[in-house]
């Protein structure tokens, strides 16, 4: 067997281990936190406080998952709960936000992606632009995940928000959308200033992120290069420019 | 196990390498030479999950450069593939399939490659906006347009 | 488009749209176009077999090529997961080895194609360490679950991980208790407990660091 094929069997492998690991059904919370360590009093308030959520119609994997950090870090078991309640609180905002955007029954990952976004300081008003300006819930959640986090990266809130509904005016694929965070980090890292990289982005700049140590490979036309995983922490790509 | 890529995307992409060159055994030999490429640069492709579309691009420069060479190589007449080993079928079909073989060489490539996914192919919008990385509107225009354009050449010809 | 071009309507039709007709005036004129294009279809013969001799052929004269990726896969990796999930990746090898060779059906329009997952290199810097590990949302927060190794560098840990698109937090922990932040990570965000977590947004290109 040549090393090619043994690399992609491997990739395989390691592949199906990770998506395995990500797919396992949901298991309750409160025996999913006994599990983890949690004490009995804490896996009761949190389970009840999670099926509450359920009920109404919030996300109640991301509740779970936030107690599970807790426990993870060895918070104190009051520290756990009042996360997962403050969370809860914050969800069920977000919600009444995308109702308001007209999404009468929005699916969890919106919402958890609109609380994000909230959290991270997009503005309620930037959040429902942002709702009405994508179609489908994969575009909606994407959409509102990458805002929040461009907010984070610096760029200033109400940009955030547009740069994204920019890109889906320009017929960008909810897929594209999630390489906006990389191409931000990549001006940085080239020494762009924030109102640079902001302006950029507002004005819809190609999305390809340059590889210059990867051969463009066939690409049609329409496309850039075939990009992949960098490395480094703080290096700039391994080969060619720096 | 390369082979077993192989045998799985030969036979998802033979149809759409047929219909780019316009003529069967030479796509046939393209594709051949696709996976030679692919497997030489296998190291290039980082995500093995996307290995269909990132083959798929390869495949495509592959096509469309046979295409051209048949083109410069031979005179478009009566001779061309689409016709030579249905000598069983009607006259009428045989000519029909070199009209649009011919109207199929008069998109640009992008209209081509778009049109054969749609329509000898049977892919949906979805899946052809995967694979060429194009969203759907502008897929959408480019097989618009070349229905027009082999309506307008037929229409000429039946 | 001029005047004689197909309205939308009648394009939908002919995209196979479900519930889409052919405007009246026009359904002549498209259904002379599905004629036309189902003899041309029909008139592809089926392959030549052999194809994958041919080219397994030509591979066996030729000497493999030589790549990073391949460097990074023969040096020591601990991606360590739960023994079902090894069990699990094992039958999964089964399933891609057995594939059907058929050719694939037409898709039915509006089913989305399943998103791929991407490789992504997770770093750290950190001389003095025993031991690191990485814990995020992709593994619902174990502190074990996932091990960094030794790299090429001195003092430097790697792992790397399919991830399927989307955002992550995480961070990293040394020697079982310090939790720290990636510095490269595209940015940090508060975690409710009064630190922060470093967040990545993995696109169908991997991702770029600051």
């Amino acid at each position: 067997m040549s090393r090619g094929v043994a690399l992609l069997l491997t990739l395989v492998l390691a592949r199906a281990a990770v998506s395995a690991a990500q797919e396992a059904p949901p298991a309750d919370a409160r025996a999913e936190l006994l599990a983890r360590g949690a004490t009995p009093q804490l896996a009761d308030q949190v389970g009840r406080l999670v099926a509450d959520a359920g009920v109404e119609g919030l996300p109640a994997k991301t509740l779970t998952d936030k107690a599970l950090e807790g426990l993870a870090k060895n918070a104190p078991p009051e520290r756990v709960f009042a996360a997962v309640a403050g969370l809860r609180r914050t969800l069920a905002a977000a919600r009444g936000v995308v109702i308001e955007a007209g999404l009468t029954s929005p699916p969890g990952a919106v919402i958890a992606a609109a609380e994000q976004a909230l959290a991270r300081g997009v503005s309620p008003a930037s959040v429902r632009d942002l709702i009405r300006s994508a179609t489908g819930a994969e575009a909606v959640s994407t959409g509102l995940m990458v805002a929040g986090l461009l907010a984070a990266q610096g760029l200033e809130r109400s940009a955030a928000a547009q740069a994204v509904e920019r890109a889906y005016r320009d017929g960008r694929s909810a897929n594209e959308v999630l390489e906006l965070p990389s191409l931000a980090a990549l001006m940085i890292a080239r020494g762009m200033t924030i109102p640079e990289v902001t302006r950029r982005m507002l004005a819809g700049q190609p999305l390809a992120v340059e590889r210059p140590d990867v051969a463009p490979v066939a690409a049609p036309p329409s496309r850039g290069t075939d990009a992949a995983t960098t490395t480094g922490q703080g290096r700039p790509p391994t080969t060619g420019k720096p | 196990m390369y082979r077993v890529l192989v045998q799985r995307y030969h036979g998802e992409f033979w149809r759409y390498a047929a219909g780019l060159v316009g003529d069967q055994d030479v796509a046939e030999d393209a594709l051949q030479e696709a996976f030679i490429r692919a497997f030489q640069s296998l190291h290039t492709c980082r995500d093995p999950d996307r290995f269909k579309h990132w083959f798929f691009r390869i495949l495509t420069n592959q096509c469309h450069n046979a295409r051209a060479r048949r083109r410069r190589e031979e005179p478009l007449d009566h001779h061309d593939a689409p016709a030579r080993e249905q000598a069983d079928r009607s006259l009428y079909e045989n000519e029909l399939r070199h009209a649009i073989d011919h109207a199929l060489g008069e998109l640009t490539p992008e209209q081509r490659e778009a049109f054969i996914m749609k329509h000898v192919d049977g892919r949906s919008y979805e899946e052809i906006s995967s694979l060429l990385g194009t969203g759907m509107d502008a897929l959408k225009m480019r097989v618009y347009r070349a229905r027009e354009a082999l309506r307008r050449i037929l229409d000429g010809n039946v | 488009m001029t005047k004689h071009d197909l309205s939308s309507e009648t394009q939908r039709f002919l995209d196979g749209e479900p519930g889409a007709g052919p405007r009246s005036g026009e359904r002549d004129a498209a259904v002379r176009f599905l004629d036309a294009m189902d003899t041309y279809a029909r008139g592809f013969r089926e392959p030549r077999g052999g194809l994958d001799d041919r080219v397994m052929a030509r591979l066996r004269h030729m000497r493999p090529g030589r790549g990073g990726l391949w460097g990074w896969l023969v040096a020591p990796q601990a991606v360590r997961v739960r023994p079902i999930v090894l069990a699990l990746a094992a039958a999964a090898l089964v399933l891609v080895v057995s594939q059907r060779l058929t050719v694939p059906a037409p898709v039915v329009p509006g089913v989305a194609p399943t998103p791929g997952m991407v490789l992504v290199r997770f770093e750290l810097l950190a001389p003095e360490a025993r031991t690191v590990a990485l814990a995020g949302s992709f593994n619902s927060w174990s502190s074990e679950a996932i091990v960094l190794v030794p790299g090429s560098t001195p003092g430097l840990w790697t792992v790397t991980l399919p991830l399927a698109l989307g955002s992550y937090e995480y961070l990293f922990v040394v020697d079982g208790q310090r939790w720290i932040a990636d510095p490269g990570a595209h940015a940090q965000v508060e975690d409710g407990f009064g630190q922060m977590n470093s967040v990545i947004v993995v696109g169908p290109r991997g991702i770029v660091r600051s």
